[in-house]
């Protein structure tokens, strides 16, 4: 392995020893609100164990634990081979993984204990934001510094959007978390919701997809061994998402007293990100294309791809549903859960697990413990997966049809009880996976280093049984 | 690459696009992106933080306190998770639409993006304090199907800041509320009834005492012709449900589950035309009262409307009843009419069945013209009085079962009898017709109407 990468490789290592960490811990919370769903009665001695605490747990562990770490890792290992470049200021990056994970653990711990902002994906507290704020600051100017003293003229795509990231997500952090007005973070009235949600969804555009993105288009390029297929369709998805997926926030509060051009923005522009959409789902499907079979052997490819196509799927989804008249009927139910955990963990989190079964073994120069165990992880996490989103899904429409009729939301609840039920046993058979990539990634960690090269191409099933 | 002939348009791009990228490019690209971010950021948080303030709407109160610490535990708690707190034009039976001006103290706001359970903007002053207490602590003591948790943890000091706010939350001041949700849509509170001048002109020249009219003939006319065409629509349509005096007792009623509007008292309690107006063009969500806007125009409903007010105001008689009779006399002559059939018991029955089911809300089980519905009944409200077929059985002459059918198949102008073709059969009609003779007075029955069935039973009824 090339000496000037080894910096940049040991933090991306470290950042994933925490996703592998999360993924696990952080799904274990959502099971356990899964079973209160059903069972209200299932801890609830005390304030941290109820619902609305262990929620913004769940969310913001896994949004920014387990999936930001894995994503931000990968980040670290691409930007300095595409910039042919060491990181910049390597022993002060060495401390970014520790300061971020740390900071969001100390952040959702005062959320349990009640210090919460009490607002939906940005309840960490100010002196947590703070932090986060120095952490993601630092980051920015080290990744941006690294592209621009680069060896490698031609930036990659990929390059784009992680610069994108690192300009844009700080400045999204500190407007959608209102941190100029401690200690609350937030702004009266409706004003604050907007606020919230052009927070709320650019974690999602302008975090989470960008970096879903660039990931997308160094690794499926990469291990399938083919050339991206067009820049002009890269350049097309880049701007587009910078300026659309900006403005769609408004489009969580359709039917609350907000302004109607902003509705009207917010709506337009979640049509308009299927340009974004469309132009990186042919890029990545023409790039892919005679080598789709290669996820038959190729377990952290299929990882990717999966998370890959329900990224499509989940944008056209948020498209379909983000326009008035859908938008007014599918509200408040648990399709919206079933779209957020379709993005979160369908796309972007198990994107990290194929991200992580491919990059561990080459970083740390070790075999993968099991490949057995990963294709297992796979099937397993696939099942529940299926379950999860069919109950979601099934068990929202339920309730939205019962509420177009006007039946009052206790009178639906006896009938959501199946779907909450198998809600959690869908979940739960993706917990058991998670912990079965976790030990996967640990032994891997804990085992011999290998003496012979790792293979530097794809790792196949064959390569099990050799 | 540059050498092929053939290249089209997009191959041109592509290469430019290659060569841009090859040389120093970080700029262009990243400040681009930066400045498209920034413009639409500066569209969609900007703007409104500039511009867009409410002011406080009669939902919205400046919180105690103690109900500012219950905002805080809300908060705190996650219960915003879980309970929405706002109402959508779509809503039905929460309360008023929310407006920006609900909000104008809260922060941060409480909107919230689930319906786990339900949506809390209008809880305040909406259930007794003590029942806060009961549910908090043990949700399924007062509600058996909620999958809230126990906030039995709750120290008591929190559990009544906790209530005080809940109980202050959008109808703290009930006043503002009454029993009627208001309509969703502003369109029709601007609405009015086109046909009201005409009602009230109507009104002005009518005693109710003696069921004069002394207006011109002109507005007595026009007013007939309303009439009956609202009534015609309200027996095609409307009778099924809440029958034919607006009691809310027609046959369908006893098939669901949300009885239908007794129309005498829930026009009353109507705040105004638009009001009325809203109810029929929209239906009420979650009953079977449907949106009528899909089959009838506007004109069409405020016709209806128009004939609905006669169950709050009485009829008023433009055409008095000696029309009604001479048309029915013309109808006999014309055609001749007697019994078409036998007046057998089991035709006598089925008669008595359906004069139970559709007649006696006004003429009465005994068909003295005192049913639960009509003036004569204390509570009724069907003026001028329906018909006594005791008494009025003397009035037919012995030659005239054609007034009969007349009467009953086309309804009596501007009174609330409907014209019955409309609802019932011929066949119906008939066997109705048989029943009702028989609360005339026997020697009545005996010299005029037994002779004309062919049936024994019929002959024998009152012997």
């Amino acid at each position: 392995m090339d000496s000037k990468f080894i910096e940049g490789d040991q933090i991306a290592n470290n950042w994933f020893i925490f996703a592998m960490l999360w993924f696990p811990l952080f799904t274990s919370i959502g099971l356990i609100i899964a079973i209160k769903m059903f069972h209200p009665t299932f801890l609830v001695n005390a304030a941290w164990l109820t619902f609305g605490r262990l929620r913004p747990a769940h969310v913001n562990g896994v949004l920014f634990g387990f999936v930001s770490s894995g994503l931000i890792g990968a980040m670290f290992y691409i930007v300095p081979r595409l910039t042919a470049q060491p990181l910049e200021k390597p022993k002060i990056a060495k401390f970014l993984p520790a300061a971020w994970n740390i900071s969001v653990i100390a952040g959702i711990i005062m959320i349990l204990n009640g210090n919460t902002q009490a607002r939906e994906y940005a309840e960490l507290p100010w002196v947590i934001d703070i932090l986060i704020m120095g952490t993601l600051l630092t980051m920015s100017y080290i990744i941006l510094k690294t592209i621009i003293d680069r060896e490698e003229h031609k930036l990659y795509v990929s390059l784009w959007f992680f610069a994108g990231i690192m300009v844009w997500f700080p400045i999204v952090y500190f407007v959608g978390n209102v941190m100029w007005n401690p200690p609350t973070g937030a702004l009266n009235g409706v004003v604050d919701a907007i606020f919230n949600w052009y927070y709320g969804h650019n974690v999602l555009g302008l975090w989470f997809t960008p970096f879903g993105i660039g990931v997308w288009y160094y690794f499926i390029p990469r291990i399938t061994k083919r050339a991206l297929y067009s820049n002009t369709l890269s350049l097309i998805s880049f701007f587009s998402i910078a300026f659309f997926y900006t403005g769609v926030g408004g489009h969580h509060l359709l039917q609350a007293p907000i302004p109607e051009w902003l509705k009207t923005i917010a709506v337009a522009t979640t049509g308009l990100m299927m340009f974004s959409v469309i132009t990186f789902a042919v890029n990545i499907g023409m790039t892919v294309r005679e080598k789709w079979h290669h996820v038959i052997y190729n377990v952290p490819l299929r990882f990717m791809l999966f998370g890959f196509l329900n990224y499509i799927f989940v944008s056209m989804q948020g498209t379909f549903q983000g326009l008035r008249t859908t938008n007014a009927y599918l509200h408040f139910s648990q399709w919206p859960v079933a779209h957020s955990h379709l993005a979160l963990l369908g796309a972007f989190g198990l994107t990290v697990v194929g991200v992580m079964y491919w990059l561990v073994p080459r970083i740390s120069s070790k075999h993968l413990y099991s490949k057995k165990l990963m294709n297992w992880s796979w099937w397993v996490i696939f099942t529940g997966f299926f379950f999860f989103m069919f109950s979601m899904i099934v068990g929202g429409l339920v309730a939205n049809a019962q509420w177009i009729q006007h039946m009052t939301v206790a009178s639906t609840l006896p009938t959501l009880r199946i779907y909450y039920i198998l809600r959690a046993i869908g979940g739960g058979t993706i917990v058991i996976g998670a912990y079965v990539f976790a030990i996967n990634i640990i032994m891997t960690y804990l085992s011999e280093p290998s003496k012979e090269p790792i293979k530097t191409n794809i790792i196949t099933l064959e390569a099990t049984q050799e | 690459m540059s050498d092929k002939k053939d290249e089209g348009p997009l191959e041109e791009i592509e290469e430019e696009i290659e060569e841009f990228l090859h040389h120093h490019n970080l700029l262009p690209l990243v400040g681009g992106a930066f400045a498209v971010f920034f413009l639409m950021t500066s569209m969609v948080v900007a703007l409104p933080y500039m511009f867009y303030t409410g002011t406080p709407s009669d939902d919205a109160f400046m919180r105690t306190a103690q109900e500012e610490k219950g905002r805080e535990l809300y908060m705190s708690l996650g219960c915003f998770y879980c309970h929405s707190q706002f109402v959508r034009e779509i809503d039905w039976g929460i309360g008023n639409v929310s407006q920006a001006g609900d909000y104008v103290y809260e922060q941060p706001h409480s909107l919230g993006t689930e319906r786990t359970g339900p949506d809390l903007s209008k809880i305040g002053g909406m259930r007794p304090t003590a029942w806060h207490y009961l549910h908090d602590r043990d949700p399924r003591s007062t509600s058996p199907n909620s999958i809230m948790p126990n906030f039995d943890f709750l120290s008591d000091e929190d559990i009544d800041a906790l209530v005080a706010y809940i109980n202050s939350v959008g109808t703290k001041d009930l006043n503002t509320y009454n029993f009627q949700p208001w309509p969703p849509a502003e369109e029709y509170l601007n609405k009015s009834n086109p046909f009201k001048p005409l009602m009230m002109e109507v009104m002005q020249n009518y005693d109710a005492e003696t069921q004069e009219f002394t207006g011109s003939q002109e507005t007595a006319d026009a007013w007939a012709q309303l009439f009956i065409e609202g009534k015609t629509m309200f027996t095609k349509v409307c009778l099924s449900c809440h029958g034919c005096s607006g009691n809310g007792q027609g046959p369908y009623a006893r098939h669901v589950i949300e009885r239908p509007a007794n129309l005498n008292e829930r026009i009353q309690n109507y705040p105004g035309d638009y009001y009325h107006f809203w109810r029929v063009s929209e239906g009420v969500p979650g009953t079977a009262m449907p949106d009528w806007k899909r089959t009838f125009n506007e004109t069409e409903i405020w016709k209806i409307n128009i004939y609905e007010m006669s169950f709050v105001l009485g009829s008023l008689r433009t055409v008095n009843g000696d029309t009604s009779d001479l048309e029915g006399d013309v109808y006999n002559n014309q055609t001749s009419i007697t019994p078409p059939i036998a007046g057998t018991e089991k035709e006598y029955n089925e008669g008595m069945k359906l004069f139970n089911l559709y007649c006696a809300q006004c003429h009465g089980e005994d068909g003295q013209g005192d049913g639960p519905a009509s003036s004569k009944t204390p509570g009724g409200y069907i003026t001028p009085e329906p018909a006594n077929f005791t008494e009025s059985g003397g009035d037919f002459p012995s030659w005239d079962y054609g007034r009969y059918v007349w009467k009953v198949r086309e309804g009596v102008e501007t009174t609330n009898m409907p014209p019955w073709k409309y609802a019932l059969t011929d066949d119906d009609i008939f066997k109705i017709i048989f029943y009702i003779q028989g609360f005339s007075m026997p020697e009545d029955y005996n010299a005029k109407w037994a002779p004309l069935y062919t049936d024994l039973f019929a002959k024998e009824l009152m012997k």
